[in-house]
């Protein structure tokens, strides 16, 4: 079995615990009656006679969600957006938050407070409050995180949040990338019509044969093909987004940003990899495991430096691109227009230096896209948090080195 | 105990080359070198016995030394840089600072010695293309003498038995050598100062090279494909102006070491070919042309009397000869409407001065030149401005002045002509009327 489905199994089955705890007073046989023990979710929920006042909050939370989903639609969409929005409107974190009687809109407000300032990673937020309220009945909102009980509950929580925030992310880079290199796509397809319509003109004015023309005309025909799919797939990765996020036809109204964001300035090296995921996996912490000696330290430690050197391997490929290779597809550029000014070169070479110009970027835009996959697939398996990121991951205003 | 060098100068001695020791070679002292591309000052008439000095066009004679009889000259082959014309700098080989070398005057009858140091990273020997002279001094590397190692300094020593118009370049990886501008003239003086006697003797040896745009040593394996055309080393507009008196009797002796043939043509006269590298025609064989053929490997001279004044285009009549490095295989533009595609290609890049060309000819080419550059090292196709606008030309061009009023002696470049009222062609009005 692997990690994902293990983990889409351990998801369902607290989301079904915790919901069948909700409403426990006509469904009382648990599948896993042990999370049902005092002082669990449900219990806490039940305690604070939260029945009564569900369907009120409910609704509040509805709006207070849809009203940040509209401020936030304002401006391009940060994966910091993506993921509160996601996170918020997931049904599991609704479920969880009804269980503990938090599904009201003051919570949506205590959440997202400051987030626009300081973005935060905000998937250890929604953990932090669901572990700190699920005692809201009988103590005091704010525990300190180590006071914590690392149980059961707490390992399957984070670990359904988690599995979630890194869904979102992977969303998002995709539909951006896709987003961008569609309109790449769309530069080149436009540049082939041009070489179309000269061979035209070209077999008008009796410069060029059929054959020619004919073989412009389906250079630039593949070329419209593929801008053509570049485009479906950026809405298919877009709508794989908006499923994520829960918006309604009339929220997914999004404007995407034109570019992923930069890369991180410096190669995101972390000293001790797998002591960073020990130390921080809700299931290490959960089941006290402090070193790969066991099966389950030694997946988590494996998982974590494969995730690592994914994401190196990933980053050191997509600054070559940007540093190393664009650069010369400049150079190339700029050395084929010298040519054309010289009349060395004619349109055709000038049209196809541009294009494959653009091919280089778009492949800094794959590797760009590959890095921030692999970078929140990392996150993940290091317990939500790389050491020493401070958002990087959340600005999307970066621009991409200009490809032409 | 004799060495296998020594055994083999000795042997060579007995044939003729010389090789000499690097005392000896030291003792040459340095020649004198030619980095410079202008037209030299030519020698002195008291010089060659008041002979009519060779003008060597964009380069110069080389100095000699007497010696028990012989005249003595110095030729070094060696790694060059070459101003084809401003913008352009080729990086050759050839002697004495040049491509190409220094012009060898002599006179009929003289015994000379000719020094040659291989300064180039390869073994090289100089053949002395059309001369009469013993098997031994012919300069066919392995056929006739060792190779000259670099360092090396050989001796070739031989009697000038006529006179005429010759050349010297290399006989040993001529390929190479010769694609990279190994070459000079060697003009032997008739014994008989009147004999056929001129005012004015030019010359000049033709080269090709490929040069590819944005690059400064040519490809030497190139057989076929090159892109400049060049006259003693040198391309229009930097080939200088063959300037003379009217009235003079002009000469012009042609080389081509080329690998095509060059139709070299002559405008405002008609020539007489006068003589090849075989030697001179007599008068009843020479005949009339305005544009003669100079084959490749051989030399043509012509003659005539400057009675026209002006500015007289003289050019090989090729016309891609007379451009500078241009595409080949590029599209056909002629006549095709480029305004619908123009602004998508503007959009694909933005931020280039993006003009379509090509639709109504290459004339604009010269107008583009002046503000969108070329490759680093690129002439433009067509440049030059002449005194009624562009001139549109490149490579193997240049004029010939003729001017009555030109001081004594004196053949700089008196500017462009002044044309005598009425005498130039005139623009007319829908009546036929001067516009």
């Amino acid at each position: 079995m692997t990690r994902a489905e293990q983990r889409r199994i351990a998801f369902t089955m607290v989301l079904s615990v915790l919901l069948l705890a909700g409403c426990a007073a006509s469904a009382p046989s648990y599948p896993i009656a042990a999370l049902d023990r005092p002082g669990a979710i449900g219990e806490i929920a039940r305690g604070v006679g939260y029945g009564s006042y569900a369907p009120l909050w409910h609704s509040g939370y509805e709006r207070a969600l849809a009203e940040r989903a509209a401020a936030l639609s304002g401006s391009p969409m940060t994966v910091g957006n993506a993921l509160e929005i996601g996170l918020l409107a997931d049904p599991g974190t609704r479920g969880l938050l009804q269980e503990i009687g938090f599904e009201r809109a003051g919570t949506i407000e205590h959440l997202t407070d400051g987030q626009d300032e300081e973005p935060a990673s905000f998937e250890w937020r929604l953990i932090d409050f669901l572990m700190r309220n699920r005692n809201a009945g009988s103590r005091e909102d704010w525990v300190p995180r180590n006071t914590w009980a690392y149980g059961e509950l707490y390992a399957a929580v984070a670990h359904a949040v988690l599995e979630k925030a890194n869904a979102i992310r992977r969303a998002y880079y995709e539909a951006v990338a896709a987003g961008e290199i569609a309109a790449m796509h769309a530069r080149l397809a436009d540049a082939a019509r041009a070489t179309a319509e000269l061979a035209n003109e070209q077999y008008r004015s009796g410069t060029a044969s059929r054959l020619e023309q004919a073989q412009r005309q389906l250079a630039y025909v593949e070329t419209l093909k593929a801008s053509v799919a570049a485009r479906q797939e950026a809405t298919r990765a877009r709508e794989a987004l908006n499923a994520l996020l829960h918006l309604q036809p009339a929220q997914a109204i999004w404007a995407l940003p034109d570019r992923l964001p930069e890369l991180p300035a410096e190669r995101p090296e972390i000293s001790d990899v797998a002591a960073v995921a020990l130390a921080n996996r809700p299931e290490a912490l959960s089941a006290g495991v402090a070193d790969a000696g066991s099966p389950l330290g030694a997946r988590i430690v494996a998982e974590a430096r494969d995730a690592y050197d994914r994401m190196l391997t990933a980053y050191d490929t997509a600054r070559f691109q940007r540093e190393q290779v664009l650069p010369v597809a400049n150079v190339m550029l700029e050395e084929t227009q010298l040519h054309y000014n010289a009349m060395l070169e004619d349109v055709y070479a000038l049209i196809e230096a541009g294009q494959k110009n653009i091919e280089a970027g778009k492949e800094y835009v794959e590797n760009a896209a590959a890095f921030w996959v692999a970078h929140a697939e990392l996150a993940d398996v290091l317990g939500g948090t790389i050491p020493g990121d401070h958002g990087a991951a959340v600005t999307a205003d970066g621009s991409a080195p200009a490809t032409n | 105990m004799l060495s296998r060098r020594t055994f083999a100068t000795a042997g060579l001695v007995a044939a003729g080359t010389t090789i000499l020791t690097a005392g000896e070679a030291r003792a040459l002292g340095e020649p004198q070198r030619f980095t410079d591309p202008a037209t030299r000052e030519p020698l002195s008439r008291k010089q060659l016995g008041g002979r009519t000095p060779f003008v060597t066009l964009n380069g110069g004679s080389l100095p000699w030394r007497m010696k028990d009889g012989v005249k003595e000259f110095h030729l070094v082959a060696e790694p060059v840089q070459r101003e084809l014309a401003p913008g352009s700098v080729a990086h050759l080989w050839g002697y004495n600072g040049s491509s190409p070398g220094p012009t060898i005057e002599a006179v009929e009858g003289d015994r000379v010695r000719i020094f040659v140091t291989n300064r180039l990273p390869e073994h090289t020997t100089v053949h002395w293309h059309g001369i009469l002279l013993p098997a031994g001094m012919d300069g066919v590397g392995g056929l006739t003498q060792p190779q000259i190692q670099p360092g090396e300094t050989f001796a070739y020593e031989f009697t000038l038995k006529k006179s005429g118009t010759f050349m010297y370049h290399p006989h040993a990886d001529e390929m190479v050598q010769m694609a990279m501008g190994m070459m000079g003239m060697f003009i032997v003086h008739p014994k008989d100062p009147s004999w056929r006697r001129v005012d004015r003797d030019f010359g000049f040896l033709m080269a090709s090279f490929r040069l590819k745009p944005g690059t400064f040593v040519p490809d030497a394996s190139e057989m076929t494909d090159f892109n400049i055309w060049a006259w003693n080393g040198r391309v229009f507009p930097g080939i200088d102006p063959l300037v003379v008196r009217k009235g003079d009797r002009v000469r012009i002796r042609i080389g081509n070491l080329t690998m095509t043939n060059h139709p070299i043509h002559l405008h405002g006269y008609d020539f007489r070919v006068t003589g090849t590298d075989g030697g001179w025609l007599p008068e009843v064989a020479q005949w009339p042309e305005v544009t003669v053929d100079v084959p490749v490997g051989a030399m043509r001279t012509i003659e005539f009397v400057a009675d026209e004044e002006g500015d007289w285009a003289f050019h090989c009549h090729k016309s891609h000869h007379t451009m500078g490095p241009m595409g080949h295989g590029v599209a056909n533009m002629l006549g095709v409407r480029q305004a619908g595609a123009t602004p998508r290609v503007k959009k694909l890049l933005p931020d280039y001065m993006y003009m379509p060309m090509g639709e109504k000819g290459m004339a604009e080419m010269q107008d583009m030149a002046a503000h969108m550059p070329p490759p680093e090292n690129t002439l433009p196709m067509m440049i030059g401005e002449g005194p009624f606008g562009p001139l549109e030309m490149g490579g193997m061009f240049t004029t010939v002045k003729v001017r009555r009023d030109l001081a004594p002696g004196d053949y700089t470049d008196p500017g462009w002509y002044e044309h005598p009222e009425g005498t130039v062609a005139w623009k007319v009005d829908a009546n036929g009327r001067r516009a």
